[in-house]
């Protein structure tokens, strides 16, 4: 419960954050280049921190340090995934398309996050599994997560301009978030009946590891944070023009 | 080692890649607005 409420808080942190930032269009889109300038210093000292601090681990080898790029895009894709869900509420709240263009950007870049964890977790999980995937209960439901939102965008590029299709499209972004603390506790869920390894902290990591680690996971939000910003300029643009 | 140079490598390129497509979209979109006499956003 402890360890929930600190994943909770952080989070709550970060979306906080970003909806200040959103709720004012022009206070986001011009955030951009101060994002990417904070983006690329904290890769590259993330990159550096994962060749010359971190350990190779005895059991995985090399291979284990697949770890500092895969875990760093879970929290990631989940913050795009709960602002899809805090501009529709916006939305359905004030009924002004930037909330919605606020949701469709978020979700984008959600998804792109959580292709990355789809992708980078079985290529870790060939050598160490000896299998790319298994139908086990944290990936399955982080396929299930991908489709959900994956679904969404789609329906966006279906959906007619409409304040009733922006409406419904709110409402299953919001009700899509209920996916997300399945998928974080699915290994709790699973009882060990999963393959799958458990929530990092859980796991008293030495400073060594989780510098890279925590540095990744500031990297990433700040990557995510300038996609976010350039993307929501892109949808400005757009609805300008239509 | 090729499993680790292909994670870090797919996904700088999706990240870098997503980020290129934004900036030319952008780009384009911002030339459409300025020839149609919009302005800039």
């Amino acid at each position: 419960m402890e360890e929930a409420l600190r994943y909770a808080g952080v989070g709550l942190v970060a979306t906080a954050a970003l909806t200040w930032l959103a709720a004012d269009e022009a206070r986001a889109i011009r955030s951009a280049r101060v994002a990417g300038v904070l983006a690329l210093a904290l890769l590259a000292l993330w990159f550096g921190a994962v060749i010359w601090v971190a350990p190779i681990e005895r059991a995985q080898g090399i291979v284990q340090k697949i770890f500092y790029v895969h875990v760093p895009c879970a929290p990631v894709a989940y913050l795009g995934f709960v602002m899809t869900a805090v501009g529709g509420i916006g939305f359905l709240w004030r009924r002004d398309a930037h909330w919605d263009r606020v949701a469709i950007s978020s979700a984008e870049v959600g998804v792109l996050f959580c292709t990355l964890i789809l992708v980078t977790g079985p290529i870790w999980a060939k050598p160490v599994w000896n299998h790319w995937w298994v139908w086990d209960l944290r990936l399955t439901s982080t396929l299930v997560l991908w489709f959900i939102y994956a679904a969404y965008l789609f329906l966006r590029t279906l959906s007619s301009g409409t304040d009733e299709a922006r409406a419904f499209a709110s409402i299953y972004g919001i009700l899509g978030t209920a996916a997300i603390p399945f998928v974080f506790f699915a290994v709790d869920l699973a009882q060990g009946k999963t393959l799958h390894p458990s929530n990092p902290a859980r796991e008293g990591l030495p400073a060594s590891m989780l510098v890279p680690l925590l540095l990744g996971f500031v990297a990433f939000a700040c990557v995510f944070w300038y996609l976010f910003a350039r993307r929501l300029e892109v949808a400005k643009l757009e609805a300008r023009q239509s | 080692m090729s499993y680790l140079v292909a994670a870090y490598t797919i996904t700088a390129a999706a990240l870098l890649g997503y980020a290129f497509w934004l900036r030319r979209k952008r780009r384009e979109l911002l030339d459409r607005s300025n020839r149609s006499g919009g302005g800039p956003a």
